[in-house]
């Protein structure tokens, strides 16, 4: 048997070490364009604030330990086309040009992501960078030694986490966003708001509900960057983080894509040719709190999509749970999680919904020390099914995130978790965790009978 | 609507609280027989904290604060007697002896449970406390100002935890657990090798082989005999087992013969307009899906709240517990839920047990800390029966979460592959909780 894998950050090399682990003498063939592996880009944020002295410390795997396993690992390898009839892949050496072909008894496709370009003008700014990849890293923190004032492009999580790094390290940071709020996939207004202040008080400029139009070189070095509101904001550099695309060229048109360019799978991470799976950021994924397929590309995903792959090409025995897309920010000290629905997002979707936020210490008030949490839960109504909770305190309550995905995954009412046995101890919480005392806040609010 | 409450404990002022958050109009009349209240609100679990300055207390549990929302307590009054069919009480003052009777609508039982002494020689000196909740082992602590030596005679979370208590206090503290590893009924071998270390290296003395066969009052203090030696202290704690005092109710409503008033998942007696809640009653423990006796006041809470809303008509089910418990000995966090190993082969189940260290983040970050952690499950569902964790960094939340894993009876491959979050500062792509059901998975054979 003989499995090749194409793209190797976290869902190829997940599939990888499944594979090797539970079948040694597999034939394992990886092909990456880069030259590493199982680059966490969710740490660069964390590296470009000096928290961090090494990028290299934020690979959980290498060339070199894949090959131990038994793989063959081709870096700098691209594979130009897919032929699923003949089951043979054409493939370029990048550094030599050098053209070979290769077959597959099953391939797994998990050629990532790529950052979304805008279709603006002036993109060719030397000033101009993205932020996905490990050179990406190191260039941003190189560059940003020599800048002092920074324009950020996007207000998703990435570029929420570059504005924090940024301001740790004293930068003049301004953030361009076209919502009304910073993080809108994720968070309430509300929430945007309470870390929108903190970031103010570090100075930073968020400058919302505009569009970045074009780039131009101000003459001195730097940058200019022009708004549809007519504004523009000096820097010495930009960086460029709207979204990702699916980088699903490769197979398009030789099996199943949604209109995204997301690869369409089935529940066991298989497309719509039985003998090619994939995973990670090119696929999109099971969302639970709608049932229906979305693009989510997030490294949680992609190792579940991974470990799942690696599985099933040997038979399809273990099926993907699908996801709430629990994510979670660390910023100035604080603590932002979320998963599933906001209420926003789950009106968008045609569902009838409604939600509830609250505020309470997480433990006594009699302890050393306590901590508000700053917590809200989004239900559907009449089924009272869970959709979706936002966390944020400087108390660290990710964890709470992980209970509402369970939660969410069981389809589980709010009647559930207001009265859900959890831990009691008073150096924790109250004789109610405080995600009980939400649960029962909106049980009141659904039976119509607020009290107080 | 005229509700009458029996107890005025914990669980009963919790029922009367929430009768009277969500309707005010209700008559609320608690009955007991002690003379005053002794104080009970959320704070009784605070002895372990010595840390805790001015105990700032939830004020909605008080006697005074009911009475602000319109209870009406009569303290010293004992209920003599129960006639279900004219739903009467029959009260006797225990100063004045004058006797009434009173109507009820709906009648809840919140009597505390009795504390059952184990069998040995000299329990019941001076110098003798016996300990059965925390309300116990809060005041053991107070009445232990002047005691330098004391000797901790259990093997419950709650003694485990009075030792801690003690041990911050800077007494002389001796440990026995009469034969078995520390914490054995809620850890495995190597959690309790664990605490071992700890306790040793806090200077507490733990005697684990020896079993304690007497006590015997000198005048000054206690000679704990053993089967190996004897050792003197000032005073000794010994944990006792708990009883319901239930005795006026019977042929009023159904109990076992030890006197547990049976109830059904309203929490409801035979009698439909009587319900038990506390001490007087059972708890679903939803690993082995039985009714036990073992009163806590996390359930007793739960059980008030819901009591609470089902005499106004609701219609709340108990969703039973998992007898979660966790302590802090000396700033290592140690919890425990649902079945051990052990008991879940004795409880029948042909079980099965993991047990990994993990960092909780990856180690590129400036910290990380290690989490013991243990998974036990059922082989033939794969369903999580219970779950063990042990760190100094706060995994209270993630038990919480095994928690509801194992009321939605969830398997160890749920566990593994379920959604978390991944940011580097919480944890790694897979959460430990993850990593904890994987590796269930692999010894289960599940790729």
């Amino acid at each position: 048997m003989k499995v090749v894998i194409v793209g190797c950050t976290h869902a190829g090399t997940i599939a990888a070490t499944q594979i090797l682990n539970a079948h040694p003498d597999a034939e394992v063939v990886i092909y990456e364009r880069n030259d590493n592996v199982s680059f966490l880009s969710c740490g660069i944020a964390v590296y470009l604030s000096g928290e961090i002295g090494d990028p290299d410390a934020m690979f959980y795997s290498s060339p070199k330990q894949l090959e131990e396993m038994g793989a063959t690992v081709k870096v700098k390898h691209n594979v130009l086309s897919v032929d699923p009839d003949t089951k043979t892949l054409e493939v370029e050496n990048q550094e030599t040009g050098e053209l070979t072909a290769d077959f597959y008894d099953k391939l797994i496709i998990t050629t990532g992501s790529w950052p979304v370009i805008p279709p603006v003008s002036g993109l060719e700014n030397k000033n101009l960078y993205l932020c996905k990849t490990y050179y990406h890293a190191k260039k941003l923190f190189n560059v940003a030694k020599d800048s002092k004032k920074i324009v950020v492009v996007g207000g998703g999580y990435i570029g929420v986490e570059l504005v924090e790094a940024y301001l740790r390290q004293g930068r003049e940071v301004t953030l361009i966003d076209s919502s009304d709020q910073m993080l809108i996939k994720y968070f309430d207004k509300q929430y945007a708001d309470r870390i929108g202040r903190i970031f103010k008080d570090h100075n930073a400029h968020l400058e919302l509900q505009q569009r970045v139009t074009g780039f131009e070189d101000d003459g001195n070095g730097g940058v200019k960057v022009l708004t549809n509101k007519g504004k523009v904001y000096d820097a010495d550099m930009a960086v460029l983080c709207v979204g990702f695309r699916p980088n699903s060229d490769l197979v398009r048109g030789k099996i199943d894509l949604h209109p995204d360019g997301t690869i369409k799978t089935n529940a066991y991470t298989q497309t719509s040719n039985p003998d090619i799976y994939a995973g990670g950021d090119v696929t999109s994924v099971h969302f639970n709190p709608t049932n229906t397929d979305r693009y989510v590309p997030l490294a949680t995903n992609a190792v579940r999509q991974g470990t799942i792959a690696g599985v099933n090409v040997f038979g399809n025995t273990m099926k993907y749970m699908g996801t709430q897309s629990t994510t979670g920010l660390h910023l100035f000290g604080n603590t932002m999680v979320c998963t599933g629905l906001t209420l926003r997002r789950a009106k968008e979707m045609g569902i009838d919904a409604d939600s509830v936020t609250i505020e309470d210490n997480y433990r006594p008030e009699f302890m050393p020390t306590t901590t508000p949490v700053f917590m809200t839960l989004v239900w559907e109504k009449g089924t009272r099914r869970i959709l979706g909770a936002q966390f944020m305190s400087k108390h660290d309550v990710s964890q709470s995130a992980n209970l509402v995905s369970v939660c969410i995954q069981n389809r589980n009412s709010i009647d559930f978790l207001a009265y859900v046995d959890t831990l009691f101890q008073p150096n924790f919480d109250r004789p109610f965790n405080y995600v009980n005392l939400l649960a029962q806040a909106a049980v009141a609010k659904e039976d119509k009978k607020v009290s107080k | 609507m005229r509700v009458i409450i029996i107890g005025c404990t914990f669980a009963g002022m919790t029922a009367a609280s929430q009768i009277l958050r969500s309707h005010p109009e209700t008559e609320v009349t608690i009955y007991d027989r002690n003379a005053v209240v002794p104080s009970i609100t959320y704070d009784i679990n605070d002895y372990d904290d010595q840390d805790a300055e001015q105990p700032r207390l939830r004020t909605e549990l008080s006697p005074d604060q009911l009475s602000l929302k319109g209870a009406d307590i009569k303290m010293g009054s004992l209920v003599m007697k129960v006639d279900p069919a004219q739903k009467m009480i029959k009260v006797m003052g225990m100063l004045d002896d004058a006797t009434s009777e009173e109507h009820y609508d709906k009648l809840i039982i919140a009597t505390d449970s009795r504390s059952e002494a184990p069998a040995l020689k000299g329990v019941d000196s001076s110098n003798v406390t016996l300990i059965k909740d925390q309300q116990d082992a809060k005041a053991a602590l107070l009445l232990s100002v002047i005691d330098q030596q004391i000797a901790v005679i259990g093997n419950d979370p709650l003694s485990l935890g009075l030792v801690d208590a003690y041990r911050q206090k800077g007494k002389e503290v001796t440990l026995f657990t009469n034969g078995e590893p520390i914490l054995h009924h809620n850890f495995e071998e190597e959690y309790s090798r664990r605490a071992l270390e700890i306790l040793t290296t806090a200077n507490i003395k733990v005697v684990t082989d020896e079993h304690v066969t007497e006590l015997d009052d000198n005048g000054i203090g206690i000679t704990v005999a053993t089967d190996g030696g004897s050792y003197s202290v000032s005073r000794a704690i010994v944990a006792a087992g708990q009883k319901p005092d239930t005795s006026i109710f019977e042929g009023v409503v159904e109990m076992d013969e030890n006197g547990v008033i049976a109830v059904n998942e309203f929490i409801q007696t035979s009698d439909p307009d009587i319900y038990a809640i506390g001490g007087s009653t059972t708890i679903h423990y939803n690993p082995t899906g039985k009714d036990i006796y073992k009163p806590q006041p996390t359930e007793a809470v739960r059980q008030a709240v819901i009591v609470a809303q089902n005499i106004n008509g609701g219609q709340v089910k108990d969703s039973g517990t998992q007898l979660s418990m966790s302590l802090n000995l000396d700033g290592t966090y140690m919890a425990s839920l649902g079945l051990t190993y052990e008991k879940a082969k004795a409880a029948g189940f042909d079980a099965d047990t993991v047990t990994i260290e993990d960092n909780y983040r990856p180690e590129f970050m400036p910290t990380t800390t290690p989490v013991l952690m243990t998974l036990i499950w059922d082989k033939d569902t794969q369903r999580i029966l219970g779950a063990q964790m042990m760190s100094k960094h706060d995994i209270s939340e993630t038990l919480s979460l095994i928690s509801l894993c194992i009321q939605n009876q969830n398997t160890i491959e749920f566990l593994g592959m379920y959604d978390t979050m991944f940011q580097p500062n919480f944890d790694r792509p897979f959460n430990y909780v993850n990593i904890l059901g994987q590796a269930a998975m692999a010894k289960a054979g599940i790729e």
